[in-house]
């Protein structure tokens, strides 16, 4: 009786031991410097592609122990939300554009900007990509995981000279591209199966990012326009914007099929030849339209091309990294890990090629991408930071190719910064539903049930039941 | 009696409670097999639902905030997505219980009837094996064979001089092929229930059957399907109990040219609740799902008894 009576302690005992030990082992973590930090990402790489080796670098490299927590990417944002709803918080979290807002106002995130003015590190940082994450309350909640980037428009240069046409600089130029693209056998196959621009449905605020050359000056989201924030679906811009998707989707210039095309169906079509024309992201993707292309035909050449005269391109508010209120030292957080990933040395080759051996090597005194063991025919692009959108000017070890340089320099040189709304209480429960109104309208208008004004009209009508001048009000507050 | 009187008596233990005891450590090996299954129905099924409080509670990213009462199912009442969501849940959901019964009944009816047990595996196979095709592949699947460029229906269209079709992009045709993708996908998989009901049925009631003079035709009629009845009964109501149960199928097929007839309550939660993280209003649209399904079984149930004298649950 006594034995089982002494077990029966023992046994109660030891959970109470192993959580005073733990408590222990993080008060002296706190005390000693930063021991562990917790973390929910993203992009960063998947364990097939050597997650764990990575951690063990950045380890070996910081002293701190990182345990990463990554979601499949598709569901990252309903995966992260949930995480959070329960209270479960990691010290370190990846947050994706759309969703910053919602977290920087939770209160579960920790202002930055004292660190951010502390570290030499991101003085190389351009200040307005650091601007964009401040809350009207004045504070910074999360550091770009890197340069927004955004798309630009891939062509087939292979048909623009089979049929003898220049890259196209105006509309008129553009739309007689498509036009050419669509009915004049541009693959000279002799068979009538091209079609001039295919494009996926973006079902988000992504919709901006693309679409650029028929959208111009008009902007499916809310726009800051004068220093007001505005609906751009209201705006005069939008009316001929709906006018020109109508008619190229009338004439068949523009896929008839793209509002049930995914992303990769899209780009699978410029692949294969049956478009010619997408718009998509400028850098690494540059590379892989004109090698996807060429693998179905060796004479495909795609490249990317300035914005017609009419048009522009978006530089995307980017992903942020935030610590969150969990983490018992935040300063050491953001010192470990954002001054880290940005110190032009030993941690930013690291978190943008990763491991030498591992994810890149040297070939004939050159650095070179090695496969991913997750698909051999497919070097690594990176390991966390895209080499194509530093943030600080540091030169990466392994050179950009001619592709994805163009890519970005026709970029850089030709988008404006795209910046966050900020509404309150009433954006944050209306935006789903203001969205969902908006695609709707915007496919009747471009099948053509509607016109364009009536689109709008119908959007004015239906979006104030939606409390839509509230919201506004919210974002100029 | 007079055993537990004296046993009261004398102060010994309550006999029930003794009885209760006794049986239970008679069988207590069966209840030992039992508690795994009985821990995983507490911690998985019944736990989660203190859940459902929030639906009555500001829940957000910032956490759980005041009481606000019946404010989520006001704001969903008077929402025209959520109202027309529901309109089209209800549709779908109907639409689908009697198409794939019907088709369900009368597969697993003439898989009976074959004779060649070879090729009556072949096809219980091959009608089984869509349900094991995850959704997103099914939608990509579909997209590519009803599209208008290349696909296998439109190309099929084209040669009989038929105008081609925007099967997923058009709102009079999008119901009808959701529906015929649903049903391909999931009426072999029900037909198991019924498989194995009608290898239960007695053979003998077909021998005197036959002996009497009745043909395939009157059996089917006379003795299979009045043997059915019941699972009949067990099945719809399982579905009645899903029917709000729409996402992943409409969320692959659907886009926005037909929202009007294909936003489902599920995919409506989707866009306006979860991917805003407003989680007290997805939880009172998913409690008052639960309620209506609940309202249906037992309806359901009820209408069973006064049908067949007995009730299912």
């Amino acid at each position: 009786m006594k034995s089982k009576l002494s077990l029966v302690l023992v046994l109660l005992m030891l959970p109470m031991a192993l959580f005073a030990a733990g408590q222990q082992e993080a008060e002296s973590g706190s005390e000693a410097g930063l021991k562990k930090i917790s973390a929910v990402f993203d992009r960063i790489l998947t364990e097939e592609n050597g997650q764990k080796e990575w951690a063990a670098a950045f380890e070996e490299l910081t002293g701190t122990k990182i345990d990463i927590v990554k979601p499949v990417h598709n569901q990252y944002s309903q995966i992260l939300g949930a995480t959070f709803a329960t209270g479960d918080l990691p010290d370190l979290v990846e947050i994706q554009t759309n969703d910053y807002l919602s977290y920087a106002k939770s209160g579960n995130l920790v202002p930055l900007e004292d660190y951010i003015d502390k570290s030499t590190e991101l003085k190389a940082v351009n200040r307005d990509l650091l601007e964009a994450y401040r809350l009207k309350d004045g504070h910074i909640y999360g550091v770009p995981t890197y340069n927004g980037g955004g798309c630009v428009t891939y062509i087939r240069k292979d048909w623009l000279d089979n049929l003898g046409l220049d890259v196209p600089t105006t509309w008129d130029e553009y739309y007689n591209v498509l036009r050419a693209f669509t009915e004049d056998d541009p693959d000279g196959n002799g068979v009538n199966d091209t079609m001039g621009l295919t494009l996926p449905f973006q079902t988000g605020f992504e919709f901006d990012y693309y679409n650029r050359f028929i959208m111009q000056d008009a902007m499916f989201g809310f726009q800051e326009k004068n220093g007001v924030w505005v609906d751009g679906f209201l705006e005069p811009a939008m009316k001929t914007a709906l006018a020109r998707f109508n008619k190229l989707y009338e004439e068949g210039y523009l896929d008839n099929e793209f509002f049930t095309n995914k992303t990769s169906t899209a780009r699978s079509k410029i692949y294969e030849g049956q478009a010619g024309v997408m718009e998509y992201w400028s850098g690494t993707w540059a590379v892989r339209f004109n090698d996807s292309a060429k693998n179905s035909n060796p004479g495909a050449e795609v490249i990317s091309i300035e914005p017609i005269a009419e048009a522009f391109y978006i530089n995307r508010v980017g992903p942020a990294f935030s610590i969150t209120k969990a983490a018992k030292n935040p300063e050491a957080v953001f010192d470990t890990f954002i001054n880290t990933m940005l110190d032009e040395g030993e941690g930013q080759t690291l978190f943008t090629h990763g491991i030498e051996g591992k994810h890149y090597t040297m070939d004939g005194g050159k650095y070179v991408m090695m496969p991913e063991p997750a698909n051999p025919d497919r070097p690594f692009d990176k390991a966390y930071s895209d080499p194509t959108l530093i943030m600080n000017g540091w030169e990466p070890l392994v050179p950009l190719t001619d592709l994805i340089v163009r890519s970005r320099t026709i970029h850089k040189a030709n988008a404006i910064q795209l910046s966050l709304p900020q509404g309150g209480e009433t954006y944050i429960k209306r935006v789903g539903e203001l969205l969902t109104l908006k695609q709707e309208i915007f496919s009747q208008a471009v099948t053509g049930a509607l016109t364009p004004a009536q689109a709008q009209a119908e959007y004015k009508n239906k979006a104030a039941a939606l409390e839509l001048d509230k919201v506004l009000a919210e974002l100029n507050m | 009696m007079q055993r537990k009187a004296a046993m009261a008596r004398s102060g010994s233990l309550n006999p029930d409670k003794y009885r209760l005891w006794n049986r239970v450590y008679k069988y207590r090996m069966f209840y030992l097999l039992m508690l795994p299954g009985f821990v995983y129905l507490v911690l998985f099924r019944y736990l989660p639902m203190l859940g459902l409080r929030y639906a009555f509670f500001d829940y957000d990213l910032r956490g759980v905030g005041d009481f606000i009462g019946f404010e989520h199912f006001k704001d969903a009442f008077t929402s025209e997505g959520f109202i027309r969501a529901f309109r089209n849940t209800l549709i779908l959901s109907s639409a689908n219980i009697v198409i794939q019964m019907t088709l369900t009944i009368t597969i697993s009816l003439l898989l009976n009837e074959l004779k060649n047990q070879v090729f009556k595996k072949f096809v219980q196979t091959v009608v089984y094996l869509p349900h094991f095709l995850s959704w997103v592949v099914v939608g990509a699947l579909f997209t590519l064979i009803l599209s208008r460029q290349g696909g296998l229906v439109n190309m099929f269209l084209e040669s009989t001089g038929q105008e081609l079709k925007y099967f997923l992009g058009d709102v009079k045709l999008w119901r009808g092929t959701y529906l015929f993708i649903l049903s391909w996908r999931e009426v072999g998989w029900g037909t198991v229930i019924f498989l194995a009901s009608l290898s239960g049925i007695d053979p003998q009631l077909y021998e005197a059957a036959l002996m009497d003079g009745a043909n395939r035709w009157k059996q089917m009629i006379h003795i299979t399907i009045p043997h059915l009845v019941p699972v009949i009964v067990i099945v719809l109501i399982m579905n009645l109990a899903k029917i709000f149960n729409l996402f992943e199928s409409v969320f692959v097929l659907y886009n926005p040219l037909v929202y009007k007839v294909s936003d489902v309550i599920q995919t409506y939660v989707y866009r306006s609740g979860i991917a805003e993280f407003r989680f007290g209003y997805a939880t009172a649209v998913g409690l008052f799902r639960s309620v209506i399904a609940f309202v249906l079984v037992m309806t359901a149930n009820r209408a069973a008894k006064l049908i067949r004298g007995e009730s299912v649950l």
